[in-house]
């Protein structure tokens, strides 16, 4: 068996996430109408500490009922600052087939982090779940993810028109896939 | 055309009957073939009593209807418009038609062209998607019917039967849905007039 971390990486580490410690600085995001729209509750508006402890909390208890969903905190390995969020979900074990979404608090955050997090997102999923196929969604705006994305061997599948609206536009979402065989190929490549 | 959204000539669109509907509906869990085809879960029966719950939950997040004939009245499946995004004025549907002996003559096509309508002139949305298994291509067939396009495959989502099966996206957007209108209602208003 490899031993390497699942968790641990050379500069960021994945926790639980924690309700009432991460509540405060989770309620500091949701004045962003991106994560809120795709990583939290999908209406735009703030929510205060108090809403984010118990909206996270029922996240929470239905994820550890379930196992449909996982979630982790993505923490610096320097001072265990919270600077985004994993979230696996739509978990079909029997079809071996997950969606995810990795959320980062700022752009910094993204540009520091966002390889080694994907990387260990991506070998959470094929190694330890075992999936044969992990997608994501995205909208036509976000080019940086997109190349993020792209880079790591995902394949652009399906292109949903006008289904995102931001920033007083329309713009297509997007849903990006990547399977086993093809995540696995890259690894050796990379070695 | 003003009796309501949900009145076609082949089948109404009817609030579901959470004392009568749910047994319908377990009977429907028990043919595998309308399972595989309606959700990606593994195939496995819910009670009677799970299926009032979920109907009850569902029923009060989005439209949850209930497909109904027009002439016997028989229940003959059910439809679903829910994920609205209020920003994006769009929905998802889902409909399965779990009578098998209405299956391919037609009336899910007209449930699905009746929910559009409502959708689109009700909700004001500018679009609705729906994910279809590759494998259903009478379901896609009927898709194509109503006017939605397809927009992409996630590939080897389902594992069945040993095999990897892909997910088609489809979509319609409200300024085509209202393309087709132009073009249907030339001729129902005439029939309608010579009979």
């Amino acid at each position: 068996m490899n031993n390497q971390s699942l968790f641990q990486g050379k500069t960021i580490h994945f926790t639980a996430v924690d309700p009432e410690k991460d509540a405060a600085q989770i309620s500091s995001w949701t004045s962003s109408p991106e994560f809120v729209r795709r990583y939290f509750d999908g209406f735009f508006r703030t929510y205060t500490t108090v809403e984010v402890k118990k909206l996270m909390k029922e996240k929470l208890k239905k994820a550890d009922e379930s196992r449909q969903d996982y979630y982790f905190a993505i923490r610096e390995n320097e001072d265990e600052k919270m600077i985004g969020i994993l979230h696996f979900g739509w978990i079909m074990l029997s079809n071996q087939s997950a969606g995810f979404d990795l959320y980062f608090s700022d752009h910094n955050a993204f540009e520091k982090y966002s390889n080694e997090a994907l990387k260990m997102a991506l070998r959470y999923a094929f190694m330890e779940l075992s999936l044969h196929r992990l997608c994501l969604i995205l909208p036509s705006y976000d080019e940086e993810s997109i190349l993020l994305y792209e880079r790591a061997g995902f394949l652009r599948e399906t292109q949903s028109r006008q289904a995102v609206f931001h920033n007083g536009k329309f713009y297509d979402q997007l849903t990006y896939g990547i399977l086993r065989p093809e995540w696995k190929k890259l690894q050796v490549e990379v070695q | 055309m003003n009796n309501g959204f949900f009145k076609g000539n082949l089948v109404d669109l009817v609030p579901i009957d959470l004392d009568k509907d749910p047994e319908n509906i377990s009977k429907w869990d028990c043919d595998s073939e309308f399972k595989r085809q309606f959700d990606i879960v593994p195939a496995v029966m819910y009670s009677p009593i799970l299926s009032k719950e979920w109907y009850e939950a569902a029923s009060a997040n989005g439209a949850t209807m209930i497909i109904q004939t027009t002439k016997e009245k028989k229940v003959i499946g059910v439809i679903e418009l829910d994920g609205f995004d209020w920003a994006a004025r769009s929905a998802w549907v889902g409909i399965g038609i779990g009578e098998a002996n209405y299956r391919g003559k037609g009336y899910g096509t007209e449930a699905m062209q009746l929910i559009l309508e409502y959708a689109f002139q009700g909700l004001n949305l500018n679009r609705v998607n729906l994910n279809v298994f590759a494998f259903n291509t009478r379901a896609i067939r009927s898709y194509e019917k109503c006017g939605f396009r397809y927009e992409g495959t996630q590939r080897e989502v389902i594992y069945k039967e040993d095999q990897r099966w892909d997910i088609i996206d489809m979509g319609i957007l409200r300024s085509e849905w209202e393309e087709r209108q132009k073009i249907w209602e030339r001729e129902p208003v005439e029939w309608v007039q010579a009979a």
